[in-house]
C-alpha cells in the first residue's frame, strides 16, 4: 500500500511539474509579446511611475500634505505650488502624490480580497458542480443586479463612513466577476486527466481545488485584475467623492475633488489635478489590461 | 473555334504579413473558353481560392494585393475595371459559390429575402416577379417546397438544401461564368453526388462556363472537360480530362493520381506523396515541387520551369519536359 | 404567444434573484451601526419616545419576522420614511424620477446616435485615423471619473465660454411647463413653448454629454469589435460577390449580425447608468434621484438609501429581462 501511494505521489509531482514547466515558458513569452506592443508598455510605464510616486511620497513630496500656511491659501499653480494650494494652503502637488498612496492601496486590497475571495468561490462552484454550483451563481447574481457604484454606496453608507468600510464595500461588489470567471475556468479544467488522476489516488476535493484548479486559473485572475483595477479605483474615489470612503482632510483624490468643487470657478487647479491623476491611473491600468488581454487570447498567440 | 471567356495572364497575387510576404499566386496563365468546364485542382493551401476569389478582386486589401497580371473577361480588363463595373459584373456576368453552405447565406435574414434581393439589384424587377424567378430557379435546383424555403432561414435548411439555394441563387442571373470553390467538399458523400448533378445540368442546360475548383479528383473527374492542376501557387499541369488521368506529365500530377486507392487494391499503407507542401513566404526556388520531386533534375532548383506542349492541349511545366517559355 | 411564455420563464427565474436583492438590502439596512429608532427619533427625544418608536418601527422583532414585515411593506409600495423630512420615501423619489428619466433618456439616444455612427466607421476604416481616434477616446471614456468630466465641462463650457448654464433644469426665472410626462423637453413640446424647451436642451446637454461619454466610449467599442468579426464571415464575402454595394454590405448585412451584442452592452449600460447618473446630478445640481440620494448619504437617511438602491436595482433586473426578449427578435436562431 505504502509503495503504491508513493509511486502515485511521485506521479503527481510529476505532472505538477511538468504543468510548472509549461507555464513558465508561457509567462516568458507573454513578457515578450507584452513587451513588443505599444499600449502595454505605455500602460506599464504610467502604473510604474504611479507605484513610485506612491512609494516614495514622502521621500520626494515637496512639502508636508497637511502643513497649513494660510496666508498661502488658494494660491495658483506657481514654481513654489506646482499644482497651486487648497484652501488650508496645503500643497495640492504633495497631497495628490500621497492621495497615489492611498488609491493604489486601496486598489491592491480591493483586488487582493475581491480576487482571493472570488476566486475561492467560483472554483468551488465550478468544481463541485450542480446544487452548489447553482446556489453561488444565483448568490453572485443577486449581487450583480446592481449597479455597482449604488451597491458599494448602500454597503459604505451602512457600515460608516470611512476608508476600510469604502474597501470592503467595493471587495463585495467585485467578488462576483472573479467568481464567475473563475467559475468557467474551472469548469473547463475539472474534465482534465490529471484531475482524475488526483482524484484517483485519493486527493480530496479541498485538496484538488487549491493544488490543482486554481492554479490553472491564474493567469486569467490576473488579466482580469487588471482590468478591473481601474474600476476599483474609480469606484473608490466616486464614493470619497460623495462623502463615504476617505474623509476629508485624508489627501485622497476622490476626496479632495469633493472639497475642490467648491472652488471650481475661481480656483480651477483644485479640483483639476486631482481629478486628473485618477484618470492616468485608470488609463494605464486599462490600456496594460486590454493589451494583456488581447495577448492571451489564443487565437492571436502563436 | 469557341472563344475565350476567361483569360488570366501572369497573375501574382501577394499577401503582406507580419511573418513575411506570402507569395500566394505566382505567374499562373489560365483561359475558360464559353460553355466548357475547367477544373482547378490542387491541395488545400495550394491557391486555388486565392485564384477564385482574385477573378472578381475578392482579395482583401490589406493584406493582399494582386501585384501583376491582368484578367480579361470577354476582352474586359477586370483589374482596371471601375468599382461599378464590378458590381454589374458580380453575381450577375460571372457568379461564384462558396464551400462552406453553413457560413455563406446571412443567419438573420430569410432565403428569400437574400435570393431576391440579388435578382432584385441585377434585373431591375419587382418583388413579385423577383419572386417567381427565385421559385423557379429552386424547382431547377430540385428543391422541395420552393415558396416555404424562400421564407425559412438558413439555420433551418440542411447543408444540401443550402447549397441547391446558394447555386438557384448565383444562377438566378444568367452569368456567363460560375466559379465553383469546393461548392461539395464540405457535404456529406450522398448529398454530393445529388448536388454535383444538379451543378451539371444546370450549367449546362443555360451554357454557364464553370471553373470548378476542388481537391477530390475524382469529382473533378465526373464533371470536368479539361483540368488544371495546381501547386503551391502555380500551375504546373493543364490538360483535357481524359489525357491528364490516363498520361499525367507531371510528378506531381502522378504522385496525386497514385495516392488514390484503387477499390479492388490491396494495400497496406498508402501511396502519399512524401514531404509537406512548402511555405509560401519563402519558396523553394526554381520549381516549388523540386524538394518532394523524386525525378529531380539540377535545374529544378534554379530555374521555374515554363509550360511545355507535350501533345495537343497538354501542357507540363516540368525541366523533364524542357524549359518551355 | 411564445414569447409571453418566454418572458414568464424568464420572470421565474427573475424571482429567487429578486427576492435575494431584498435579502441583500435588508442585511445591509441592518448592519447600520447606532440604533435606527434613535435616529428617527433624534438625539432629543425621551427614552420612552424612542421605546414607542422601536415598537411600532418592529425593531424589537426577531430579524425574520422583521424581513417579512419588509417585504410586506414592498408589496405595499412602502419603502420607509425618510429621516430627513418625515415623507414616505416612495412619494420623494416618484417625485425625482422623471428629471432622472429625462436625464438618463437623452444619455441614451445620445450614446446609441453617436456610439453606432462611430463604431462602424471605425469597424471600416479600421487602422486608419479616424479608428486611431475613436479608440483613444474609447480608452479616455472607460477611464474618465465621471464627476471630474462634469467640472471641467463645467469650466469650460459654463466658466470660460459662458455657452451653457451650469446647474438646474431651466433658468430660475423661468416656469417649468405643465406637467404631462416630467420630462420637460416633451412637455414644453407639447405646450408649444418654444423658448422653455430651448432653456430645457440647454440645461441638460452637459449633463446628458457627462453621463454618456463613459458608455458612449463603452458603446463605440463594441460596435467596433462586433462589426470587424462580422465583416469577416463568410456571408458577407457572398454578398459582396453578389454585386451589392459596400453600403448595403455594411448597412444591411453585417450591421443587423452586429446588433446582437451591441443592443445586449446598452441595456446593460441603462442600469449602469443609474450609478452614474448619481454623480452627475451632484456636479450639475440636477434634481433628480441620484442627487436626492447623495443628499440622503450626508444625510445618513438610512431608509432613503435603501429605498432607492432597491428601486434601482429591480429597474436594473427588469431592464436585463427586457434586453433579454429583444435579443430573440434579433436573432432568429433563438427558439422561445
Amino acid at each position: 500500500m505504502a509503495s503504491l501511494t508513493r509511486k502515485s505521489s511521485i506521479s503527481l509531482f510529476e505532472n505538477y511539474r511538468r504543468e510548472h514547466a509549461w507555464q513558465i515558458r508561457e509567462f516568458l513569452f507573454t513578457l515578450k509579446l507584452l513587451s513588443r506592443n505599444p499600449s502595454a508598455v505605455a500602460g506599464f510605464v504610467i502604473i510604474v511611475s504611479m507605484v513610485l510616486i506612491a512609494l516614495t511620497a514622502p521621500l520626494i513630496a515637496p512639502y508636508n500634505p497637511i502643513r497649513i500656511s494660510l496666508s498661502e491659501r488658494l494660491s495658483p499653480p506657481s514654481l513654489v505650488h506646482l499644482f497651486g494650494t487648497d484652501e488650508m494652503g496645503r500643497d495640492i502637488l504633495s497631497r495628490v502624490m500621497y492621495g497615489a498612496r492611498i488609491s493604489l492601496r486601496i486598489g491592491v486590497l480591493v483586488i487582493a480580497i475581491a480576487g482571493g475571495l472570488g476566486a475561492l468561490i467560483g472554483a468551488v462552484a465550478g468544481y463541485l458542480g450542480r446544487q452548489t454550483d447553482n446556489l453561488i451563481m444565483r448568490m453572485m447574481d443577486v449581487i450583480l443586479s446592481f449597479p455597482p457604484l449604488v451597491l458599494a454606496m448602500a454597503m459604505a453608507a451602512a457600515l460608516g463612513p470611512n476608508l476600510n468600510n469604502a474597501v470592503i464595500a467595493v471587495a463585495f461588489v467585485m467578488i462576483p466577476k472573479f467568481a464567475r470567471m473563475v467559475r468557467g475556468e474551472a469548469l473547463a479544467v475539472k474534465e482534465k486527466q490529471f484531475i482524475a488522476a488526483a482524484r484517483a489516488s485519493g486527493a480530496g476535493n479541498v485538496w484538488i481545488i487549491l493544488h490543482h484548479i486554481l492554479p490553472n486559473c491564474f493567469s486569467s485572475v490576473i488579466v482580469l485584475a487588471t482590468l478591473i483595477l481601474g474600476e476599483t479605483i474609480l469606484i473608490a474615489a466616486s464614493l470619497s467623492f460623495i462623502g463615504l470612503g476617505a474623509q476629508p482632510p485624508t489627501p485622497e483624490w476622490g476626496a479632495m475633488i469633493s472639497v475642490g468643487r467648491k472652488f471650481l470657478m475661481d480656483q480651477w487647479w483644485y479640483p483639476t489635478f486631482p481629478g486628473l491623476f485618477i484618470l492616468l491611473t485608470v488609463i494605464g491600468f486599462n490600456i496594460l489590461g486590454d493589451a494583456l488581454r488581447d495577448i492571451l487570447d489564443p487565437r492571436i498567440r502563436r | 473555334m469557341t472563344e475565350t471567356l476567361l483569360d488570366i495572364s501572369d497573375l501574382s497575387v501577394r499577401f503582406f504579413t507580419y511573418q513575411g510576404i506570402v507569395r500566394a499566386l505566382e505567374d499562373v496563365n489560365l483561359t475558360v473558353s464559353k460553355g466548357e468546364v475547367l477544373g482547378l485542382v490542387g491541395e488545400t493551401g495550394c491557391g486555388k481560392s486565392v485564384l477564385a476569389r482574385s477573378v472578381l478582386r475578392l482579395i482583401a486589401d490589406p493584406p493582399g494585393k494582386i501585384s501583376a497580371g491582368k484578367i480579361l473577361f470577354k476582352g474586359e480588363d477586370i483589374l482596371g475595371a471601375s468599382r461599378r463595373r464590378l458590381r454589374t459584373i458580380r453575381g450577375n456576368e460571372i457568379s461564384m459559390i462558396f464551400q462552406e453552405p453553413m457560413s455563406s447565406l446571412n443567419p438573420v435574414f430569410r432565403v428569400g429575402n437574400q435570393m431576391m434581393e440579388v435578382v432584385m439589384l441585377h434585373q431591375r424587377v419587382g418583388k413579385a416577379e423577383a419572386r417567381r424567378i427565385c421559385i423557379d430557379m429552386l424547382n431547377q435546383v430540385k428543391m422541395p417546397d420552393p415558396e416555404a424555403v424562400l421564407s425559412k432561414y438558413p439555420y433551418e435548411l440542411s447543408g444540401g438544401m443550402r447549397q441547391r439555394a446558394m447555386i438557384a441563387m448565383e444562377l438566378s442571373c444568367r452569368p456567363e461564368l460560375l466559379i465553383a470553390d469546393e461548392p461539395t467538399t464540405a457535404l456529406d458523400v450522398t448529398v454530393q453526388a445529388q448536388v454535383l448533378t444538379i451543378l451539371e445540368e444546370l450549367t449546362r442546360r443555360q451554357g454557364v462556363s464553370v471553373l470548378f475548383i476542388s481537391h477530390d479528383l475524382g469529382v473533378i473527374a465526373q464533371i470536368c472537360e479539361r483540368v488544371a492542376v495546381m501547386y503551391a501557387g502555380r500551375i504546373v499541369e493543364i490538360a483535357p480530362a481524359r489525357k491528364l488521368f490516363s498520361n499525367p506529365g507531371h510528378p506531381y500530377t502522378r504522385g496525386l493520381l497514385r495516392a488514390v486507392p484503387l477499390v479492388d487494391e490491396e494495400r497496406e499503407t498508402l501511396n502519399v506523396v512524401p514531404g509537406v507542401v512548402p511555405g509560401l513566404i519563402d519558396p523553394p526556388r526554381g520549381c516549388r515541387f523540386h524538394p518532394r520531386c523524386a525525378e529531380m533534375l539540377e535545374a529544378c532548383g534554379r530555374i521555374v520551369p515554363g509550360p511545355v506542349e507535350v501533345e495537343p492541349d497538354h501542357h507540363v511545366a516540368c525541366h523533364l519536359w524542357g524549359s518551355g517559355r | 404567444m411564445r414569447i409571453l411564455a418566454y418572458i414568464l420563464k424568464r420572470l421565474g427565474y427573475l424571482v429567487p434573484v429578486l427576492i435575494g436583492v431584498t435579502l441583500l438590502v435588508f442585511f445591509i439596512s441592518h448592519a447600520i451601526p447606532g440604533d435606527p429608532a434613535r435616529m428617527m427619533a433624534g438625539q432629543k427625544a425621551s427614552r420612552q419616545a424612542v421605546e414607542n418608536l422601536r415598537r411600532s418601527m418592529g425593531l424589537d422583532r426577531p430579524l425574520p419576522e422583521q424581513y417579512v414585515r419588509f417585504l410586506w411593506g414592498l408589496f405595499h409600495g412602502d419603502l420607509g420614511t425618510s429621516i430627513r423630512n418625515q415623507r414616505p420615501v416612495l412619494d420623494d423619489l416618484a417625485d425625482f424620477f422623471p428629471a432622472t428619466l429625462e436625464l438618463t433618456l437623452s444619455s441614451m439616444i445620445l450614446c446609441i446616435a453617436v456610439g453606432l455612427p462611430l463604431g462602424i466607421i471605425s469597424a471600416v476604416r479600421r487602422n486608419r485615423p479616424v479608428d486611431h481616434i475613436s479608440r483613444v477616446f474609447s480608452v479616455f471614456g472607460v477611464s474618465m471619473p465621471v464627476f471630474w468630466l462634469g467640472l471641467m465641462l463645467l469650466l469650460l463650457f459654463y466658466r470660460n465660454l459662458g455657452w451653457l448654464p451650469g446647474s438646474g433644469r431651466l433658468d430660475v426665472a423661468i416656469n417649468p411647463p405643465p406637467h404631462v410626462t416630467g420630462l420637460y423637453l416633451i412637455d414644453s413640446l407639447l405646450e408649444g413653448n418654444w423658448s422653455t424647451f430651448v432653456n430645457a436642451l440647454r440645461h441638460i446637454l452637459l449633463p446628458s454629454f457627462c453621463l454618456s461619454y463613459v458608455y458612449l466610449a463603452i458603446i463605440t467599442r463594441i460596435v467596433r469589435s462586433s462589426m470587424i468579426s462580422v465583416m469577416g464571415q463568410d456571408y458577407i464575402t457572398t454578398a459582396r460577390a453578389n454585386g451589392l454595394s459596400e453600403s448595403t454590405v455594411i448597412l444591411k448585412h453585417s450591421l443587423k449580425n452586429s446588433l446582437i451584442p451591441t443592443v445586449t452592452i446598452t441595456g446593460l449600460s441603462i442600469g449602469e447608468l443609474f450609478g452614474g447618473a448619481i454623480l452627475t446630478e451632484t456636479i450639475f445640481n440636477w434634481p433628480g434621484m441620484g442627487k436626492y440620494v447623495v443628499d440622503s448619504v450626508n444625510f445618513l437617511d438610512f431608509p432613503a438609501i435603501m429605498g432607492f438602491t432597491l428601486v434601482v436595482s429591480f429597474a436594473y433586473v427588469m431592464i436585463n429581462l427586457l434586453v433579454d426578449v429583444l435579443y430573440g427578435f434579433l436573432d432568429p436562431q433563438i427558439q422561445y
